[in-house]
């Protein structure tokens, strides 16, 4: 080849990419925008397709998002193409910021996981980046758009006049969707099923009756607990805990292989246990009363509940491995020879096999998932108020955010719309009717999720090749009024047994509170020194490393939390709740 | 056949003496190697150099609206991260903690490979060298994820293998894993255990080319099996020895994050908090923060500097010391 040719060549291809690298123009057309949809189908946004682009959080082994059927479906009733960004979880924050340095490439959308802080911080500085929902006259380049709620967003309004039907003394929506200046930056993520507002504590029920029948000496006997239901104490647990661990509780005719509790860590299992001491928490956390957040870790209910854990794992009632545990799946390993565990399901620590060793008043054999029901919340002798639950939030300000350069406001507010109505809340949680599930009857009391025969994979792989909610959890409503209603044995029993937290759930830092961008950044400084130290405090006192006993120990780690700025932590939150007073 | 042999070299003298062909400016100024260097270029420029504009927000409140020159200075002349970083409450104990790990990690990982490189080459027969070479080389083909996963089951307190044998020799039965005073130890050895096999592969190959008349001259002198290891098989590998150790020392400060992430629990997390690990906190926090671009720079930065003084310092002495030196 003649060299001029190569060089030729070679600059042709370097102007190409520079070219292609380019973005056309594109201009809006109003007219083209449906407010109402059509006649023959009120989905429809646009009257000619459109492109939206959407940045979107993905678990890395799910399906891309453009094959999901959710996806597919709604972009065949609006009418709307969609281009994906889904960054996994590790380069999500990295790849977020980067949209912001190509205003060319700038999404329409940022679906899900948008942190309260970034909308405070560009909220703060006036950056004119992300659009309000609610700002009455509101305009762009496109003209005047008003407010996104009141004119293209009926469904969400309505949802969010009525709190998502929950009571507002629990959690106000508005309250939690709107920043210091009156704005709403970002539409909420809503979930109200009650498998998903806590952690839960399980207890094999089954053990507690062998025990109260089997053992004329036990706790259980001489307390009269022959059900979990009757568990109201720390005391109570404690000492169901220590009959398991000193009676053949399984049946199995040993009476040393039971293993009374175990958790992923300390963090699920403290949660419980510190319950019964007046906190949820061993976090900041705000008082019953509303007057202030409690740096709980540093109080004397916390020592407390460091002196009932190390005397359990002393007494051996604690799994050894319970700080080791990082996964579900490590301590799934000794899941059948438990007594008490803090998990999603049962069945995903336990497995769903026969029970050999116990029977049902038919005769059947236990399946070993089954033979566990929920503990409720416990009091002690040092907290004998209201019950506690730690309640994880029925709504974050994180659902989906706008960015101002999108010339295509309204019909991503629509779209939006469309996502959190009843289709909606259906299409994210279980797909499209009647073709990925069926109503069981005319009432619609329940319905029934198909999963093909043919499909190989267990029933959440299916429902990933639908959904982005798989993995990710992410949903702009989890709705309780569809997801609640799902005809499956195992998870009616799940929602049944979690229902008895829901009266008691308590949010530690309620979300209608937001800092000032200069309190996040110093909430996440010390925080990034601050937690390690905690936690391993925590394992220490618990495990006996350091004596929790001794006052000195104690006085030592109060000095440390107070060097690594614990106090300025508590100063930060109550000077943010100030201002809300 | 004779008569062609003469007419073939029957050259006139002008035509013996080869003319030159002008030489093109193509070939003149290199231009062929240069666009076989040029690809490589480009990936140093792009991907090594453009980023270190980024560096510049380790100066800077970043935010990504603004982008990297929009961003405000920070207050301290630019320098508040950097302050913000050396007075944190666990400044020194991340640099101890990653000063201990990269300490440890230096002396086991550079001298191990050259014990087990010495004595492998002695192994007569080939076949068995290959068997043991294979073996060692396996592990580090194991993701540091699938590694991590193996220490946790081989030091569960209940079934752990390696937990049942410290318990015969009179240690309790909770895991090693969230001991902190063992953490620094399980990390060296299992590295050790990864990574020897495939350490050694440059000073097996710097032994094969030893001038066997070297071995022989020694031989006829008297020297035994082992005073030939150390008397001319060692001092043939001490330059690339240097040379790897001084490349070490310029990362002492870069302990890899993903291991000692993935290793960390609640009981082990006051030996397992480096500066890696850390970046990674500010830079990721738990949900709803605001991620500390700028502050995480700022320790990156810092790191960097304290590494290179240590590379030139390490350099330097080992240029007195011995005549080796990277340049």
């Amino acid at each position: 080849m003649r060299k001029s040719t190569l060089f030729l060549s070679l600059f042709t291809l370097i102007g190409g990419c520079l070219v292609s690298c380019g973005n056309k123009t594109v201009d809006y057309n109003l007219d083209n925008f449906l407010p109402n949809g059509t006649s023959e189908n009120p989905y429809q946004i646009v009257k000619e397709p459109i492109t939206i682009h959407i940045f979107a959080p993905k678990s890395s082994g799910n399906p891309e998002y453009k094959d999901q059927k959710m996806f597919k479906y709604l972009s065949k009733i609006t009418n709307i193409n969609f281009r994906f960004t889904t960054p996994d979880t590790s380069a999500y924050n990295n790849q977020r910021a980067a949209v912001w340095s190509n205003p060319k490439n700038t999404p329409d959308l940022f679906l899900f996981n948008n942190p309260i802080a970034e909308q405070v911080q560009y909220a703060e500085n006036n950056f004119d980046a992300l659009t309000p929902f609610n700002k009455a006259g509101y305009k762009d380049s496109t003209g005047e758009v008003g407010s996104l709620i009141d004119n293209y967003m009926p469904n969400y309004k309505k949802l969010l006049d009525n709190n998502f039907n929950i009571d507002r003394s629990k959690e106000d929506a508005k309250k939690t969707a709107t920043l210091s200046n009156g704005l709403m930056y970002c539409s909420l993520s809503a979930k109200d099923v009650a498998r998903d507002l806590t952690y839960k504590m399980f207890i094999n029920n089954v053990w507690i009756k062998n025990v109260y029948n089997g053992y004329p000496k036990s706790y259980a006997k001489t307390h009269n607990i022959d059900d979990a239901s009757k568990i109201k104490t720390i005391d109570d647990y404690v000492g169901i805990l220590t009959d398991f661990k000193n009676y053949d509780a399984n049946n199995d005719g040993r009476s040393d292989n039971e293993i009374p509790v175990s958790s992923k860590q300390y963090e699920y299992f403290r949660n419980f246990i510190l319950q019964s001491y007046g906190y949820v928490t061993n976090g900041m956390e705000i008082e019953d009363d509303g007057s202030k957040f409690t740096f709980v870790c540093i109080t004397e209910a916390y020592k407390k509940y460091l002196k009932t854990a190390n005397s359990m794992w002393d007494a051996g009632l604690i799994d050894k491995n319970t700080s080791a545990n990082k996964t579900d799946t490590t301590m799934a390993a000794n899941g059948k020879i438990l007594g008490s565990f803090v998990a999603a399901a049962p069945y995903l620590i336990t497995s769903q096999k026969e029970d050999p060793n116990n029977f049902k008043e038919d005769g059947s054999k236990y399946t070993y998932d089954e033979e566990y029901v929920t503990v409720s919340p416990l009091t002690s002798s040092y907290y004998n108020g209201p019950l506690k639950q730690l309640g994880l939030g029925y709504f974050r300000a994180d659902g989906a955010t706008i960015p101002t350069k999108s010339i295509y406001k309204r019909e991503v507010a629509r779209l939006l719309d469309i996502m959190y109505s009843e289709l909606g809340t259906q299409l994210i949680s279980y797909g499209v009717e009647n073709e990925d599930w069926t109503w069981d009857d005319e009432a619609h009391t329940s319905w029934t999720f198909n999963v093909p025969s043919s499909f190989t994979g267990n029933q959440e792989e299916y429902r990933a090749t639908i959904t982005p909610n798989v993995g990710s959890a992410s949903a702009l409503y989890w709705s309780n009024d569809f997801v609640g209603k799902m005809n499956d044995k195992v998870i009616t029993k799940l929602n049944e047994q979690s229902e008895i937290y829901t009266p008691y759930l308590k949010t530690p830092e309620p979300q209608e509170y937001k800092f000032t961008s200069k309190e996040y950044e110093e909430i996440t400084t010390i925080k990034a020194s601050l937690d390690s130290q905690i936690t391993y405090y925590e394992a220490s006192f618990i495990e006996g490393n350091i004596d929790i006993n001794n006052d000195s120990n104690w006085n030592s780690y109060l000095s440390t939390i107070k060097k690594f700025h614990g106090n300025k932590l508590e100063d930060i939150y109550n000077t943010m709740l100030q201002r809300y007073k | 056949m004779t008569n062609i042999k003469e007419k073939e070299f029957n050259f006139s003298k002008e035509e013996l003496i080869r003319k030159p062909k002008p030489r093109s400016l193509w070939s003149k100024w290199g231009l062929t190697l240069f666009l076989m260097a040029l690809p490589t270029i480009i990936y140093i420029f792009v991907f090594h150099y453009m980023p270190l504009e980024g560096l510049i927000i380790s100066f800077k409140d970043y935010n990504a609206i603004q982008g990297i020159w929009g961003s405000p200075w920070t207050s301290m002349n630019g320098f508040k991260y950097f302050y913000t970083f050396v007075t944190s409450p666990n400044f020194w104990t991340l640099v101890k903690n990653t000063l201990v790990l990269s300490i440890l990690s230096i002396i086991f990982n550079s001298t191990l490979p050259i014990i087990y490189a010495l004595f492998l080459n002695e192994v007569k027969y080939k076949w068995a060298k290959k068997t043991v070479q294979i073996i060692m080389y396996a592990p580090y083909f194991i993701s540091t994820v699938v590694l991590v996963g193996i220490l946790f089951i081989l030091f569960r307190a209940d079934t752990g293998v390696l937990t049942k044998m410290l318990v015969s020799l009179g240690f309790d039965s909770t895991s090693a894993m969230t001991n902190p005073k063992a953490f620094a130890s399980i990390y060296v050895i299992s590295g050790l255990w990864q990574g020897l096999g495939w350490w050694s592969i440059v000073y097996m190959g710097s032994l094969a080319n030893v001038d066997p008349n070297l071995h022989d001259a020694a031989k006829i002198d008297g020297a035994g099996r082992f005073r030939r290891i150390f008397a001319v098989n060692f001092p043939s590998i001490v330059p690339l020895a240097i040379i790897m150790l001084i490349m070490s020392i310029g990362n002492i400060l870069n302990v890899g994050f993903e291991k000692v992430y993935l290793m960390y629990t609640a009981g082990n997390s006051v030996s397992s908090e480096i500066i890696s690990t850390y970046v990674y906190r500010v830079s990721f926090p738990t949900y709803g923060g605001i991620p500390q671009y700028s502050y995480a720079t700022a320790i990156g930065l810092f790191n960097s500097v304290i590494n290179i003084i240590i590379l030139v310092s390490a350099n330097f002495i080992s240029k007195k010391v011995s005549d080796n030196s990277l340049w």
